[in-house]
């Protein structure tokens, strides 16, 4: 007989999700309220009900909760943050735009390519060189993966927190919010391409070219033959089914490319987005539907992930000061510089420059579930994790503050020699709406 | 530290919510192609996965996707957990209170009817012939003749409802009075069916029955009065200081509160959520908005897996016993039709009309099922019984829409050869347009 849930541990189950969305989300509420990203809120409510707190003060309540009954609530409740994230991953892929991608191509491609090189080299030779004093235990046989990793964690950017930012300081549809939301799109694929790349060389040794190769093959194939397949799905499925057969079959299709991806060895939120990306940008795939999605996964589900990772590591007894301050170092430098570069190679006037290379700085949920994949695959230990949960924190806290202090500056210096900005923002805004 | 799921897990659990999810769904668009409730398509699918078929034609499969990782189904069956809990949340929007309070009369006598005639036929059918039906026989006869009573006298609102919006009737007087009867139908069979689970448990255990009886009924009570005035109080405060995200979240919070509260006392978790379902649709702060997002994500992506979990329990192959089927369908359909039928009589109806409301009152739905899976989980019932509830169930459902349909074009027509004889008298300004 297939193994049910006794009624002892479907109660276990409800009381942990009950506790930790009740605790994620009003922590979450707190921050929105505060105008930070409520992921921050989120991963909070993780440490306080997990080890750090709760399991430290009150070890006995905290065993109970998560760890009793062999654990077999959690991994029920573990599950359902699975789902959470792939189906955030999911939504993600929704936010990028293919086409801006194309249309602003060139100078997004100039400040995410440096935004991403300068990084990736500063972070690879960073633990190349300095790898014993990041890592508490002396090094495997091989730097490349551990290097790698470092490398790509400090390149990606976050998508959604950049958006949410733009949105908060009303500038989502200005000239610069379209360039930073487009080269952070570009910045995440390939950061998550380049991810997906470490996690199968360090999987299996042997046969990972191949595999590397099918990973890149499945991109392409979704990108170019899958894209157009899911358009047509779509199309035919926008005639015959309801509205509720069509969140249905987005859905499916996400699982499907998930359950893929992950088959074959790539992490399934990687599948996800990928097909987040080919179903947003189909035309039959209506807004109404997506905002239904992003809704239920963005309150109900997402926020368990988050907090679940906090549920996973002492962040008192990991934490290490001294990594702390190298990664924040390490990752803020080389964004800034990289982003900054970038901006200027591109055209820009310094101040814009820094606004760009401060908004390119913050990471977020797609840099923590990163951290996540790589602390359960052992590429990096405790201390180190809790060193990239801080570091997100901080790069998120000071992006929209120095953003809106160097838009100011640059508006007030163009504001005496230049009127003609108000037309070129009309002219911007007529562009967005021709693309939408 | 807190267990989490392994990779191989992980995988396997996506593989498992996605092939019943697919399958669930296909088949459930297919039902309701032919103007079906969803629901008997997606018990179909758990039947096809399940050991029934797909587990006696391939039985490695089988067990390498639904047995090898035990941990990966009990992950499912959390989830599935979480969608029932969810749906019966929503169904309790469903249910408006005001209504029954303006209709109470004339519905109180159908449903009255509709419950006391099944529960009494039921009830003495066990207690006669108990041995006929159960394989095993049984010390105490009382709980499985209570229970069959029960499970006689539910009528499923969400299964109403939706035969009552294919048919256009939803606004119309007949479908109030069917719909309002149903709601207090429903009530009632729930608060009964939670007594029982109640009595059984403590039966075990030897405590004090009573008192958890007791306690049922005063939580209802005081969510309803009491806790219906917090919720909408609440709500208020929360519609001026939250973004709709957080009113769903905090809706959904409430909900798992009572869940595990009501599972906490002993009763089944979806009694809690339903009741909570009730008070938050009463108030006028929670939008129709934020229903239909809730409505439509647990609708078409999570309460599918519940029903499709119910399939995979169960051989229905190797437990179909005709003869407890054909036993279990004629006392339901005898009972049901004849108590709502008499009762919408005594209220004052037609014949025809009568007829109608007896066919829709006797459709059962998603309720039943779960009251039957439960009872299967008690072991209250055995398989064979099971298999017999979902099997009438399936039945009531699909012959409900066109004999509702039969019986009301029957009174249409010969109303309409009475009116026409009012007509050459009076001038053409009769009420009829709740039929036009």
């Amino acid at each position: 007989m297939i193994s049910k849930l006794s009624s002892e541990e479907v109660l276990g189950f409800l009381i942990i999700v009950s506790l930790i969305l009740i605790t994620a989300r009003v922590l979450g509420e707190i921050f929105h309220k505060f105008k930070q990203p409520a992921v921050i809120g989120e991963i909070l409510a993780g440490i306080i009900l997990g080890p750090t707190l709760l399991g430290t003060i009150s070890p006995d309540l905290f065993h109970k909760i998560f760890t009793s009954q062999n654990g077999v609530p959690y991994k029920a409740f573990d599950g359902l943050a699975q789902l959470g994230i792939i189906l955030l991953m999911f939504i993600a892929g929704f936010e990028v735009d293919l086409k801006q991608i194309r249309k602003q191509g060139k100078k997004a491609a100039s400040i995410s390519f440096m935004g991403l090189v300068f990084p990736f080299a500063l972070g690879f030779i960073t633990v190349w060189f300095f790898y014993d004093a990041i890592f508490s235990k002396p090094a495997d046989t091989d730097l490349v993966i551990p290097a790698m990793f470092f490398g790509t964690a400090l390149s990606i950017t976050a998508l959604s927190v950049i958006a949410k930012i733009l949105l908060d300081l009303n500038m989502l549809r200005s000239r610069i919010g379209n360039l930073v939301l487009t080269a952070a799109m570009i910045d995440d694929f390939v950061g998550w391409i380049l991810f997906s790349i470490i996690i199968q060389m360090m999987g299996k040794s042997e046969g990972s070219f191949g595999s590397i190769a099918m990973v890149l093959g499945f991109t392409v194939f979704i990108l170019t033959i899958g894209r157009w397949m899911v358009d047509k799905l779509l199309l035919i499925a926008n005639k015959f089914l309801s509205i509720g057969g069509l969140i249905t079959l987005a859905v499916c299709l996400c699982m499907l490319s998930a359950v893929f991806t992950e088959y074959l060895g790539v992490r399934g939120i990687f599948g996800a987005f990928l097909m987040g990306v080919a179903i947003g940008d189909s035309k039959y795939f209506p807004e109404r539907l997506q905002t239904i999605l992003h809704q239920f996964v963005v309150n109900i589900i997402a926020p368990l992930f988050f907090a679940s990772i906090g549920l996973r590591v002492n962040f008192v007894a990991n934490f290490n000061l001294e990594v702390v301050l190298i990664i924040l170092l390490i990752a803020c430098l080389a964004k800034l510089i990289g982003a900054g570069v970038g901006s200027r190679m591109s055209g820009m006037s310094k101040n814009e420059s820094y606004a760009v290379a401060f908004g390119m700085n913050a990471r977020g949920s797609q840099e923590i579930v990163l951290g996540t994949l790589a602390l359960q695959a052992k590429i990096i230990d405790e201390p180190i994790f809790v060193g990239l949960v801080i570091m997100t924190i901080v790069t998120i806290l000071i992006a929209g503050p120095l953003m809106k202090y160097y838009i100011d500056k640059h508006e007030r210096s163009i504001k005496t020699p230049d009127s003609s900005a108000p037309v070129n923002i009309i002219n911007d805004q007529i562009n967005t709406l021709t693309v939408n | 530290m807190v267990s989490k799921l392994s990779s191989e897990e992980v995988l396997n659990f996506l593989v498992i919510v996605s092939l019943i999810l697919i399958t669930a769904r296909i088949l459930g668009e297919i039902c309701r192609k032919y103007k079906q409730s969803t629901v008997i398509g997606e018990i179909l699918a758990g039947v096809i996965l399940g050991p029934s078929l797909f587990g006696l034609f391939f039985p490695q499969q089988f067990h390498e996707i639904f047995l090898s990782q035990p941990r990966a189904y009990a992950a499912f069956d959390g989830l599935a957990n979480m969608g029932i809990i969810l749906l019966m949340f929503i169904a309790g929007f469903e249910v408006d209170l005001k209504q029954i309070r303006k209709h109470g009369k004339q519905a109180a006598s159908i449903s009255l009817m509709g419950l006391i005639f099944p529960f009494v036929l039921g009830f003495a059918t066990i207690w006669f012939f108990h041995d006929r039906i159960f394989a095993l026989p049984s010390s105490n006869k009382a709980i499985p003749a209570m229970f069959f009573g029960t499970a006689l006298s539910i009528t499923a609102l969400s299964v109403i409802a939706k035969i009552l919006m294919d048919m256009e009737m939803l606004r119309s007087r007949l479908g109030n009075l069917i719909l309002t009867a149903a709601m207090i139908n429903d009530f009632i069979g729930w608060i009964l069916f939670s007594i029982i689970i109640q009595m059984m448990r403590t039966g075990k255990e030897g405590g004090s029955s009573f008192s958890s009886v007791e306690m049922v009924l005063l939580y209802t009570f005081i969510l309803l009065t009491a806790g219906r005035w917090i919720v909408d109080k609440i709500f208020l405060v929360a519609n001026k200081f939250l973004s709709a995200g957080a009113m769903m979240t905090l809706a959904v919070c409430l909900c798992l509160l009572s869940a595990v509260f009501t599972e906490y006392i002993g009763v089944r978790s979806i009694f809690g959520a339903f009741l909570m379902g009730v008070v938050i649709g009463d108030s006028k702060y929670f939008s129709e908005r934020l229903q239909q997002i809730l409505h439509q994500f647990v609708v078409n992506i999570i309460a599918p897996l519940f029903f499709a979990s119910i399939g995979l329990r169960v051989n229905f192959v190797a437990n179909f016993n005709f003869e407890i089927v054909a036993i279990i369908l004629l006392i339901a359909c005898l009972a049901k039709i004849i108590g709502s039928g008499l009762g919408s009589r005594m209220s004052g109806l037609s014949k025809n009309e009568s007829y109608v409301i007896a066919f829709g009152m006797n459709s059962r739905g998603s309720q039943e099922i779960v009251l039957g899976a439960l009872a299967l989980q008690a072991k209250i019932i055995d398989e064979p019984v099971f298999v017999g509830l979902i099997v009438m169930t399936v039945v009531t459902i699909v012959m409900a829409g066109p004999l509702m349909k039969y019986y009301l074009e029957k009174e249409n027509a010969e109303k309409a050869a009475a009116e026409l004889k009012v007509a050459v008298i009076t001038t053409d300004d009769h009420p009829a347009a709740g039929y036009t």
